[in-house]
């Protein structure tokens, strides 16, 4: 009895911790296969607007205040969602880069990757559908 | 005569504009628009009676014995960026505040075409920001720096926002970090009010070249840029024509003219600057040495330094800034021995000469201390307090109440609340 309840708690502990994951995903005819950290990093800090292999690239984000965005930021770069939109607001108001185009939720964002061959976005880990695919995994930090 | 310049150059700017975005709607690439925007509402309260502070040389008030002014920081700006295609894009921003002599024209910040043909290179023409300094791209967008404003030494006399011309920005992918490298030059004027209040302000044109290199390396940002500023007209005419006309009388006075003289002078500027942040701390200085060869633009060394820590959405910073001149304050010594009006006219004429030269001369420094709240997404709320020390010879960057060289108190404090957001 007190084992199984240990079983259960200690699975919907590494069940929430697996939830935490993050994946970054791009459209299935994509012909990359993996990407490395600095180039997924260089994506979403608008540093550059290509893929390693030279085609042009759109990142897609969540909404500001959409607690994931803070969570994938955070994994990704260290930054908070402020030091990142301070960030952004130096290359748009710069006029060097425009804004990525922000969605509502996730499953909006995974419907736009499957539409959209130059796209790159991430999702919560979860079973996806085969219009996209994983391109890095992303653990949240601590 | 001044509005007909501003508006035949608008309208050639709009028009060559328009036809760049003619030409690239003509491929098949989804277009795509936004809109975004920033905006600042602040206050600054600042506690001396004779100075009133600005926050750059192009304003013409500020506050002064503790009264509240609104309009040193408070700007709201918004940006269309249109997507016409893989490789064109056109820009346009424009910013409402207070400016002396405003127009529709002076609000117009941004306005480009970008060509991009392969990722990483960049070229851009029409009306574009200039790349003087760290944070001359983005120094009206408040939210983007952790200051209630670009420090005042160094930012308060780089008074330029944009030019009408071309940049071309080239970037270069390393193991651990980025550089870019961007050449630039145009063509802009700028109406300045003199730092003595009630005294009519002048109009400067000038062409401006330079080129920047920035490299971000890991948690450290490291730039150098050098700009050549070439200026087109004489902002001083009348006392050049006055100590010209002189010159039978008083020599020396043909010299003065000459030096004194804008037209076909340079403003050169050297710059370095560097940036760290570990997400945890961060500090940033930058310095620059301005040279010119006007007598009066003031040849002058520009400083600041700035170290802040992050709580979770607060940090606090410290900040401290000064700029020196290279120049000593001038002698203009009149010709003596000549009759009574003469002698008048010639030691007012004598009087202006010096008070020009010293009027512009920049002698001070600062530190402070601050606090930024990061309260919701993209908004944020700023409290900064300064204390000053301007040399009697230095107030440039200040409008003065009293005359040049007048015996007041010079150590204002500043206090400064500012709330900035994105939208």
């Amino acid at each position: 009895m007190r084992i199984n309840r240990l079983i259960i708690l200690l699975s919907l502990f590494i069940s929430s911790l697996a939830q935490a994951d993050l994946l970054v995903i791009v459209h299935k005819d994509n012909s990359l296969e993996r990407l490395e950290r600095k180039q997924v990093v260089d994506l979403f800090m608008g540093r550059v607007t290509a893929f390693p292999n030279g085609q042009s690239a759109q990142t897609l984000d969540l909404r500001a205040g959409t607690p994931l965005r803070a969570r994938f930021y955070k994994a990704l770069t260290g930054k908070s969602e402020a030091q990142v939109d301070g960030y952004w607001a130096t290359l748009i108001f710069a006029g060097r880069m425009s804004p990525p185009k922000q969605y509502g939720d996730d499953q909006a964002i995974i419907q736009a990757v499957a539409e959209n061959p130059a796209a790159i976005a991430y999702v919560p880990r979860q079973t996806l559908p085969s219009t996209v695919k994983v391109v890095m995994e992303l653990s949240q930090p601590e | 005569m001044f509005v007909k310049i501003n508006v035949s150059r608008y309208t050639t700017l709009l028009s060559f504009v328009a036809g760049l975005v003619i030409t690239a709607t003509a491929t098949a690439d989804p277009i795509d628009h936004r809109f975004s925007g920033f905006a600042t509402l602040g206050i600054v309260v600042n506690d001396n009676p004779d100075l009133r502070f600005r926050r750059d040389v192009t304003q013409a008030d500020g506050s002064y014995d503790d009264e509240i002014a609104w309009k040193t920081d408070s700007l709201i700006g918004v940006q269309w960026q249109s997507h016409w295609s893989d490789h064109f894009d056109t820009t346009v921003q424009l910013v409402a505040k207070e400016r002396y002599n405003n127009n529709l024209n002076k609000a117009i910040e941004w306005a480009f075409v970008g060509y991009r043909p392969v990722d990483g290179l960049d070229v851009r023409v029409g009306r574009l920001g200039s790349d003087l300094f760290m944070l001359s791209e983005y120094r009206q967008v408040g939210y983007a720096f952790p200051w209630v404003r670009p420090p005042q030494e160094f930012y308060g006399f780089l008074s330029f926002y944009h030019f009408d011309g071309m940049d071309v920005n080239k970037r270069f992918d390393l193991q651990h970090g980025t550089l870019n490298i961007k050449l630039f030059y145009g063509n802009s004027d700028e109406d300045y009010p003199t730092a003595d209040a009630d005294t009519p302000g002048v109009n400067m044109d000038f062409d401006v070249a330079g080129i920047s290199f920035k490299l971000e390396w890991d948690d450290w940002k490291f730039r150098y840029s050098y700009s050549h500023v070439d200026i087109n007209n004489n902002v001083v005419e009348g006392l050049s024509a006055a100590l010209t006309s002189a010159t039978p009388l008083w020599p020396d006075a043909n010299r003065l003219a000459r030096d004194l003289s804008t037209q076909n002078k340079y403003i050169a500027y050297n710059e370095f600057g560097i940036g760290y942040d570990n997400n945890e701390w961060w500090a940033q200085a930058e310095a620059t040495d301005l040279r010119s060869d006007s007598s009066l633009m003031p040849n002058s060394r520009h400083f600041y330094l700035s170290i802040g820590q992050r709580f979770g959405a607060v940090s606090v910073y410290g900040i401290g800034g000064y700029v020196s001149p290279k120049n000593d304050v001038p002698a203009i010594i009149p010709p003596a021995g000549y009759p009574s009006p003469v002698a008048e006219q010639l030691a007012l004429l004598a009087y202006v000469t010096s008070a020009s030269l010293e009027g512009v001369r920049l002698e001070q420094k600062s530190y402070g201390l601050g606090t930024r709240w990061d309260f919701a997404s993209k908004m944020a709320l700023k409290l900064q307090v300064e204390k000053f020390d301007v040399d009697v010879d230095g107030s440039g960057l200040w409008v003065r109440n009293q005359p040049v060289g007048a015996d007041i108190d010079r150590t204002p404090t500043v206090v400064s609340l500012a709330m900035d957001v994105l939208f």
